[in-house]
């Protein structure tokens, strides 16, 4: 009996330990109206990563109550898959989205019904064929999304990394100086 | 023209008070320019100093102070990475190589930076260069050292050169790793970065020298000589930062993730061109102060003038008057005045550009040396014409408020004269 009792506290904390280990999130800076934007270029593949508060993007941050809600986050998700229409690369780039990803865990039905805050990560890979030409990044995301009031843009390219604020005024992305 | 020479006659006759007002807008005229070169190559030099690293790890604090500490020899770190942990990253697929930096001794006063010979391969500044020797060569023993250009031209050392580490960071340190000396096996070539002033040895020789230390001084009656040292296991407990450069900019991100969420030990992985910008968004209010100073130095240098010219002005009533009794016109007294102000700034604006550039001169190794920062002897930049364009048109407005009240003094007195 007592063996039994130290094995399920064993257990207990194996399992504790896995959840931990796929648990663990870092705890970025959370904070509704702002999104981050992270863009990478390399030869002729371009990334973008977005991640945003779940606020900014359907206005609430809790697994879905009802089907309204249900309906909203759907919606969103379709909306993020669109990378064409988030990000006008200047066309004599000529880029092509190769990758769409959108996620957010208000999505996994597993999502414990908590007050945590929850977000909506996307990642996007573009192919140009002349990155030479690729001058600027439209970001319509303000526009299909007005709860996203900022966006930290970093961007690393060839000519170095940046940091860059964009807001609804100033959509666009200068890639060179 | 008459008009002009007879301004700046009228000015040589005052010449002790004029040359006064010459001073103190020549003056404003130097600290405008000087805090505006300052900014901006201080800004060129800190981002010329780093350049195709990725990603700078170390111990977690903020981005800016490890920024500070791993690349500008600035502050100190507030905890260590362990070796493990810097091998498991350095192993990571993504990382194409990593540099290894160990910070906390020092020789007469320049930092001394234990790291591998991959230093001399990888570590990039300015606009992609490599660094440069010249004369001798990367260190390949335990007790070889590598100096900074200005370490060796300040210290006048040579290759082949004997040098002892002192434990710390101060210019006079209790303790001295004596028993281990260094040789110089090379010498870098100017670099105009903190490197400059930078000594620096093996991974393994930071680790021989400490190995009979224990808390941070010689453990008594344990010396382990130089020789037998060499034969112990050196591989380093800890490293202060690690520079890393990726196979590709794009896994940069996931590389960064990966790091800071690294389960073992709490470490940071900051991109240096992001962290260097926050530092400049920090720093920028400070910049906009001083900047704001230097344009009210200016303004009250304009002011001085235009109070010295009026209280000239009931002097000169006479001079005035007998000006109108041969011709003059209140508009040739206005312009007489005006173009005096005029010329002034004129010749204010241009001695404080030579007063400028004659404490470049003056000041540039000084500034190098301590603060490891090149200012450029270049030309103005376009900002900085700018800035004395928009002093002259001030300069012009102000010269115009004496012009008036001498025109209407003129116009009041006519010819007679008004003692």
């Amino acid at each position: 009996m007592k063996n039994l009792v130290w094995l399920t506290g064993l257990i207990l904390m194996l399992c504790n330990a896995n959840a931990y280990a796929n648990d663990h999130r870092p705890h970025t800076a959370h904070q509704h109206g702002m999104a981050q934007l992270n863009i990478a270029q390399d030869g002729h593949t371009l990334q973008i990563e977005l991640s945003s508060p779940a606020m900014n993007i359907v206005g609430f941050e809790h697994t879905p109550r009802d089907i309204t809600q249900h309906r909203a986050i759907k919606q969103a998700v379709a909306t993020l898959q669109n990378g064409i229409r988030l990000f006008t690369l200047t066309p004599a780039a000529v880029c092509k989205l190769t990758t769409a990803d959108v996620d957010t865990a208000l999505l996994q039905e597993a999502t414990k019904h908590t007050t945590d805050h929850a977000d909506f990560e996307a990642r996007y890979v573009f192919a140009c064929q002349s990155v030479a030409a690729l001058n600027a990044i439209e970001i319509k995301l303000f526009a299909l999304f007005p709860g996203i009031q900022e966006l930290a843009v970093q961007l690393l390219t060839e000519q170095g990394q940046r940091a860059v604020h964009l807001t609804a005024a100033q959509a666009r992305l200068q890639l060179k100086k | 023209m008459p008009i002009l020479s007879l301004a700046l006659k009228s000015l040589w006759n005052r010449r002790f008070t004029a040359s006064l007002t010459l001073l103190s807008i020549a003056l404003s005229v130097a600290l405008l320019l000087g805090v505006e070169r300052l900014r901006n190559e201080s800004r060129n030099s800190f981002a010329n100093t780093i350049s195709g690293t990725d990603l700078i790890v170390g111990a977690r604090s903020g981005s800016i102070q490890l920024l500070l500490y791993s690349v500008f020899r600035i502050g100190n770190a507030t905890n260590n990475v362990s070796w493990q942990s810097y091998q498991t990253i350095a192993h990571h697929p993504s990382v194409k190589w990593s540099i290894p930096i160990s910070l906390g001794d020092s020789h007469r006063g320049f930092r001394v930076m234990g790291t591998t010979a991959d230093y001399f391969v990888h570590y990039r500044y300015a606009r992609d260069r490599q660094l440069q020797f010249t004369s001798g060569a990367p260190f390949s023993g335990i007790y070889d050292a590598v100096l900074g250009s200005d370490v060796a031209e300040q210290l006048g050392y040579k290759l082949g050169q004997k040098i002892v580490i002192a434990h710390g960071a101060g210019q006079v340190s209790l303790f001295r790793h004596d028993n281990k000396p260094f040789t110089v096996t090379g010498i870098l070539r100017k670099t105009g970065t903190p490197l400059d002033r930078t000594v620096h040895i093996g991974l393994a020789g930071i680790e021989a020298m400490h190995i009979d230390w224990q808390g941070g001084s010689p453990m008594p009656g344990m010396r382990i000589s130089a020789d037998k040292a060499t034969h112990l296991d050196l591989t380093p407990k800890s490293i202060t930062a690690a520079l890393l450069g990726l196979n590709s900019r794009i896994s940069t991100f996931k590389v960064q993730y990966y790091i800071n969420n690294y389960p073992p030990e709490p470490l940071l992985a900051i991109l240096p061109g992001v962290a260097l910008q926050e530092l400049w968004d920090m720093m920028g209010v400070a910049e906009k102060a001083l900047l704001a100073i230097s344009v009210f130095v200016v303004l009250v240098g304009l002011t001085g003038m235009v109070t010295v010219i009026l209280t000239s002005l009931n002097e000169r009533r006479r001079e005035m008057a007998i000006l109108r009794s041969v011709g003059a016109r209140p508009t040739h007294i206005m312009l007489l005045i005006s173009g005096e102000a005029v010329s002034l700034i004129l010749l204010g604006t241009l001695l404080g550009l030579a007063l400028l550039y004659a404490m470049l001169i003056v000041a540039q190794p000084l500034i190098e040396t301590r603060y490891g920062l090149f200012i450029g002897l270049g030309w103005p930049t376009p900002y900085e014409y700018t800035l004395l364009g928009l002093l002259l048109a001030a300069g012009l407005l102000v010269s115009l408020i004496p012009g008036i009240r001498a025109y209407r003094y003129s116009l009041a007195d006519g010819m007679t004269i008004h003692i």
